[in-house]
């Protein structure tokens, strides 16, 4: 489990700083969208399968869907 | 090495503060309120990764009892429930500053902090 | 039967708050009618609450029966009754005054939305009273967070969105901190139950101190935000002076409060005096307080609007109370409780006159208060004994409240904090006293246009004066209350 944790932790790093750095809001929220669906690969991990279900379908979800449409609502590239 | 022996073992709690920081930085400097909101996001994951990282148990199993086996080593189930409350609550707080942004986006045409403040000092200027 | 009365008041708010959708297509009237009787019979509980405290000791009630480490605690002690009592009798007078005129502002079809809002906000408010657990604590305050910035927000205007967005923000990172900080407790400790981390802390504070430090520092930092303690009240004034009258004076006199409360909570009923001492939290709390107390006054002084004025003004009296806890004595704890109420009154009074003047002019810079003291001489005398209550005049209960917090710091060997409550009560006199002078020795000619006067619905003017007399009969015999709230504090353990 060791190394596989390691890997994922980084990936979650490169992923929060990613959705800092982007300009592009859409894929901003891509990328949040992929760092979910990892988190809940962690909590699946960390033997707590009813929160990974929980982030996989509210995290990666319903929160990506909302902010798609506000995106769409609004404003695309960042200033 | 001792170091980075240590940040391995405690991986997690490292992962979870830094997530932490990565969000609270968002929130704080970001001026664009998408992002800011994404920020908070990262921020609550990174505190709930920790409250599980609490209740990991090494070599421990999921807490589902399935009768006729023998349990073995349980992780603690409590910090799952902590986080599945903690889940639904960042949601319902992103829904509601989501459509605060809608709101101020129909109000004043940008969801760029700065451009809002320099609107709003304009208006009172000419007050 | 008397230990389930706390959740029974939480859960009659609960219900009506989600019965208003239904009963507002019968009448709204009825709603008005209901949600009065409702609060009414929650006062009468808390009541009865607060004589059974006196007389046999803390409520505790388990929700479920489930034992402390797994279950839901509700605790009532002697100081949490006395705050839910604080909280309905001025719940009930802004909403009288609410019911009126629903806030200036906000449209007819909100009015409901603007009525469950209130309730839930109650619920949420006594829920963070009563819960004993620290987990509950961060849910209601959550819960609390999106109804406060909501009552904000409910004002169809441009900044409304703005400054609740930011607050909103703010109010996250706060409680976010607070979360991560019952995160390392439990990390040390295993216990989210308040009474449980108590006697575990005390004895592992040595082996696990730097969880302990690091958890005190984030959760201090959390409630601050969010109880606008001098450093991090960057968000009260712009949603104080953009929210609706009642509204701001829900978050002032109220919500501000309650988390001062849970502060005490945590401090004096989580780590106890033996670990704040090691880390001489008092001398970091008392220093916070004189800054608060004068740099709010000190931008207080700056503001052309009066309700950012106000606002402002919130925040150096924040200080006070941060002062008074910082003393870590019983005398400092019960003269902050008691500012705690005496302000929750001087605040709301002013917020609710300022909204009749507002309602009735449509002008709220404070250039246009002059003269006004002759054309509405009932809402600017409230707002006259209110600001001079806030001064700190004899006979009005911020007198007392200052008075005590003097007494304390003199018996804590600090004189030199006296020096500073009154500097900032002199700063008090030079934001508040123009006004006042202005409203009502300054003549204006007789020919000047007069702004045109709206018709003032009875139930807001009941309101205003309730509280008035209530600022002087808290004044003139404080000691009744003031004894209680010491037989409250001395429960906490806090030497003398």
């Amino acid at each position: 489990m060791g190394i596989v944790n390691v890997i994922i932790i980084v990936f979650l790093i490169v992923c929060a700083i990613a959705v800092a750095r982007t300009r592009d809001l859409l894929s901003a929220v891509i990328i949040f969208s992929a760092y979910s669906l990892m988190m809940s690969v962690l909590w699946l991990l960390l033997k707590s399968p009813d929160v990974a279900l929980t982030e996989a379908a509210v995290g990666a979800g319903i929160t990506t869907i909302l902010f798609v449409a506000v995106i769409s609502r609004t404003r695309r590239y960042e200033k | 090495m001792k170091i980075i022996e240590s940040i391995m073992e405690n991986i997690n709690y490292v992962g979870a503060i830094a997530l932490f920081l990565i969000g609270l930085h968002t929130v704080v400097t970001h001026r664009n309120l998408i992002k800011r909101v994404l920020g908070v996001n990262i921020m609550g994951t990174g505190v709930l990764l920790f409250f599980t990282s609490i209740g990991n148990v090494a070599g421990g199993e999921p807490p589902i009892f399935i009768p006729g086996s023998v349990p073995g080593i349980f992780v603690n189930p409590l910090p799952s429930v902590f986080i599945l409350t903690g889940i639904v609550v960042v949601v319902s707080i992103t829904v509601y500053s989501l459509s605060l942004v809608v709101r101020i986006h129909e109000a004043y045409g940008t969801i760029d902090q700065q451009e809002i403040t320099e609107m709003i000092k304009e208006e009172e200027y000419h007050d | 039967m008397i230990d389930q009365l706390p959740i029974i008041n939480m859960i009659m708010f609960l219900v009506l708050a989600l019965a208003i959708p239904f009963l507002r297509k019968v009448s709204f009237r009825l709603t008005l009618i209901l949600g009065f009787v409702v609060l009414g019979l929650v006062t009468v509980s808390s009541v009865f609450i607060l004589t059974d405290v006196m007389a046999s000791g803390p409520i505790l009630y388990r929700l479920g029966g489930h034992e402390r480490l797994i279950g839901i605690e509700l605790e009532v002690d002697l100081i949490a009754a006395l705050i839910s009592l604080f909280i309905l009798g001025l719940a009930l007078v802004i909403y009288i005054y609410s019911t009126g005129d629903a806030t200036e502002g906000i449209e007819e079809r909100e009015y409901a939305r603007y009525y469950i809002l209130f309730f839930i906000l109650m619920f949420s408010l006594f829920g963070m009273v009563y819960a004993n657990d620290l987990f509950n604590n961060y849910v209601f305050m959550e819960i609390m967070s999106i109804t406060t910035c909501s009552i904000i927000s409910i004002k169809r205007k441009k900044d409304t969105y703005t400054s609740a967005f930011r607050y909103v923000m703010l109010n996250e990172i706060g409680s976010l901190s607070f979360l991560f900080g019952v995160a390392l407790l439990y990390m040390a400790t295993g216990f989210t139950n308040i009474t449980l981390l108590q006697q575990a802390l005390s004895t592992l504070w040595p082996a696990y101190s730097a969880n302990v430090i690091i958890a005190l520092g984030f959760m201090l930092v959390g409630l601050g935000i969010k109880a606008a303690i001098f450093p991090f009240h960057i968000w009260l004034p712009d949603a104080h002076a953009s929210a609706p009258s009642t509204s701001s004076a829900i978050l002032s006199g109220i919500v501000i409060k309650i988390y001062l409360f849970v502060m005490i909570k945590v401090l004096f009923k989580v780590f106890g005096l033996r670990i704040l001492d090691d880390l001489n939290i008092s001398a970091a709390l008392i220093a916070i307080g004189s800054l608060g107390m004068i740099f709010g006054s000190l931008f207080a002084i700056a503001q052309k609007d009066i309700k950012r004025l106000l606002g402002y003004s919130s925040i150096a009296q924040v200080g006070y109370i941060v002062l008074g806890i910082g003393l870590f004595s019983e005398l400092g704890l019960a003269a902050s409780v008691f500012h705690i109420f005496s302000h929750g009154m001087m605040k709301s009074a002013l917020f609710l006159s300022v909204g009749i003047v507002v309602f009735q002019t449509k002008r709220r810079k404070i250039a246009d208060f002059a003269g006004l003291g002759q054309q509405l001489p009932l809402s600017m005398g409230v707002f006259g004994i209110a600001a001079l209550a806030m001064i700190g005049l004899p006979l009005t209960s911020g007198f007392i409240s200052k008075l005590t917090l003097g007494v304390a710091a003199l018996d804590h060997n600090q004189g030199y904090l006296i020096v500073i409550v009154i500097l900032s009560s002199l700063l008090g006199v030079i934001y508040y006293l123009p006004i006042l002078v202005s409203a009502f020795l300054k003549r204006i000619p007789e020919d000047a246009a007069r702004p045109h006067l709206e018709k003032v619905p009875r139930p807001m003017i009941a309101a205003i004066v309730i509280l008035a007399l209530a600022i002087i009969v808290f004044g003139v015999f404080p000691n009744w209350i003031l004894d209680i709230i010491e037989q409250a504090v001395a429960t906490l353990g806090l030497p003398a």
